[in-house]
């Protein structure tokens, strides 16, 4: 059985007040892992305490089987992790290959030829290899996000800690990434954040639903989806009783909700649905704790 | 990657990692503003000199002013550029002290320049002498060690300097106001006592209290007299590199943590008592009064008491 690279126990953290992440439990794997939550769950700060770029008030963080909060612990972590986080900006004047090489230093990439091999790998690797001598800052924003993905790829970290990587891309695009860390994931460990369920669903092995900073669903996509079977229906209406209805573009109306009609038509569920699910219930519990 | 030792990826970092931050500052645009106006001063003020020779040939304050307080500029730029990215360079194995002690390394050009600078000085005196009397009383030692202050010292304390600022000064213009004030800092220590009451103590401390000094009046031409002012010269460039290294000791502890910060914060306070040291020596040695030199080689001491 393949040993866990990063274990959190009880992890808890605040902002002036706020609660970002409240006792979350979290282990994952070598595999793919799909963060989802609606926004300001505690998604990016979560993932900014994976990237040990920032640190926990409570709880235990163990990432790669070190410690984080000791000094040379982190610095061993950092050299097998990779992270692209949520809104990246770059320096004036950069080129996307100097960039990336600038950060490959950062990384320990000592030696210059593999360096810049490894730096050309990277580039080609999110389809920049063409333009990689282009500035940063006239490149569009999907191929700004895919330089702060290549960064991120660099040297396979064992740990790959993506803050919604697919935003900003097109549809070829996210299939190409998609290919890219799917290969990746065959021997490191992915936590990847994003909006897209389609992203998890067809990436991921174990998706985390997290809702005000707490972990409200931890399991396989399976899991989740078999969770929304038999509550998922096709009508003719709207139906007012449904979580959530929306029409298609045949005319008909797709329903999610607990309470299916007699005799209406169901259908397979997908990801999406079951994550409207889970956030439709975990309202119901919202609005029925007492004031 | 994974196998690499903590202190064999850092022996070999640093150096890919401070060419990179030395290249950056060599091509930044204010830094090569600076160069380019100090080139063309010196070069007209050279000129001149050949024909109206005064005491003030190397030109020294122009580097300083061009070298030392453009490379504050570029080097506080420099530090910020990388804000933007902040995020994923503190999720890489190299420190933030690391990084900091990279962009230290920078004042590598700013000196060389400087040097440059004052070689080129030497060398248009050796082909173009001027009389000995308008060095006031100095030594040659003396001539060499304030050279060094008002060159390569000026350099190097302005990109540390501006590394610091960098590092914890993050509010809008904060690179004006720092110039501003490191302006203000030399003309009001040196500019307001270099000549009314130089041997006063409190006027002679707060005269080599500046990180910029003149020893003797500038601009001097032969049919005039020149003035050596009181102080060590030796003394007031240990009182600088003290004021150089605690920039860098402030640049470096932004952000760091463990054993580095308990180093830096056990040496914060040996170099703010040499600095100390160092101020009171080069106040209470060397002449203490002004002495003043005339074309017929004589001198006199001038005493404001």
């Amino acid at each position: 059985m393949t040993a866990p690279t990063v274990r959190l126990t009880g992890v808890g953290k605040r902002f002036r007040g706020t609660v970002a992440l409240a006792d979350v439990d979290l282990t994952l794997k070598p595999g793919i892992t799909g963060l989802l939550g609606p926004n300001g769950a505690g998604k990016t700060t979560l993932l900014r305490i994976l990237a040990t770029v920032l640190r926990a008030d409570a709880g235990s963080v163990n990432l790669l089987g070190r410690d984080p909060n000791a000094p040379d612990e982190r610095t061993d972590i950092r050299r097998r992790l990779g992270y692209q986080p949520q809104e990246l900006g770059f320096p004036r004047g950069f080129s996307s290959f100097a960039f990336v090489n600038y950060m490959a230093v950062l990384k320990e990439w000592s030696e210059r030829e593999p360096r810049q091999a490894e730096v050309r790998r990277v580039l080609a690797a999110v389809g920049l290899g063409d333009i990689a001598t282009k500035r940063i800052s006239r490149l569009s924003g999907g191929q700004r996000r895919r330089v702060g993905l290549a960064q991120a790829l660099l040297g396979t970290p064992d740990l790959l800690v993506l803050d919604e990587p697919t935003t900003g891309l097109d549809p070829e695009q996210r299939v190409s990434l998609r290919q890219v860390l799917a290969e990746i994931a065959t021997a490191s460990t992915l936590i990847i954040s994003t909006h897209q369920t389609e992203d998890v669903a067809a990436l991921c092995e174990q998706v985390v639903v997290l809702d005000a900073g707490r972990v409200h669903f931890d399991g396989s996509v399976q899991d989740l989806v078999a969770r929304a079977a038999g509550r998922v229906w096709l009508a003719d209406e709207a139906e007012p009783t449904a979580q959530t209805s929306w029409r298609l573009a045949s005319g008909r109306y797709r329903n999610v909700g607990a309470h299916v009609p007699s005799g209406a038509e169901l259908v397979e569920p997908t990801l999406e649905d079951a994550y409207l699910l889970l956030r439709g219930a975990r309202a119901r519990d919202d609005e029925t704790v007492p004031a | 990657m994974s196998s690499v030792s903590v202190s064999e990826a850092h022996s070999t970092t640093m150096k890919p990692l401070v060419w990179l931050e030395i290249r950056r500052f060599a091509r930044h645009p204010v830094f090569l503003a600076g160069l380019t106006a100090c080139t063309v001063v010196l070069v007209v003020a050279e000129q001149d000199a050949i024909a109206h020779p005064t005491n003030d040939r190397i030109g020294a304050a122009a580097v300083a002013l061009f070298i030392g307080v453009f490379s504050v500029l570029a080097a506080y730029f420099l530090t910020r550029s990388m804000k933007s990215a902040e995020e994923i360079l503190e999720a890489t194995p190299t420190t933030r002290p690391r990084r900091t002690a990279a962009l230290c390394a920078t004042c590598g050009v700013s000196a060389l320049c400087a040097a440059a600078f004052g070689v080129f000085g030497v060398v248009a005196l050796q082909i173009w002498p001027m009389p000995a009397w308008l060095w006031g009383t100095f030594s040659e030692v003396d001539l060499v060690v304030v050279m060094a202050q008002q060159t390569v010292v000026a350099a190097v304390g302005g990109t540390f300097l501006g590394v610091a600022a960098g590092r914890w000064w993050r509010f809008r213009g904060a690179g004006l106001v720092l110039v501003v004030g490191l302006l203000f800092w030399v003309e009001l220590s040196s500019g307001a006592t270099a000549v009314v009451a130089a041997d006063g103590t409190w006027p002679k401390f707060l005269r080599l209290f500046s990180p910029f000094a003149f020893f003797q009046t500038a601009q001097v031409d032969p049919t005039e007299a020149v003035d050596t002012f009181p102080g060590s010269p030796a003394w007031y460039l240990g009182w600088l590199l003290a004021l150089c290294a605690l920039a860098a000791v402030a640049a470096m502890l932004h952000r760091a943590d463990g054993v580095v910060r308990a180093r830096l914060m056990r040496l914060g306070p040996v170099l703010l008592a040499s600095a100390a040291a160092f101020l009171i020596l080069a106040a209470t040695h060397g002449p203490q009064h002004v002495v003043r030199s005339f074309p017929d080689g004589t001198t006199t001491v001038i005493t404001s008491r």
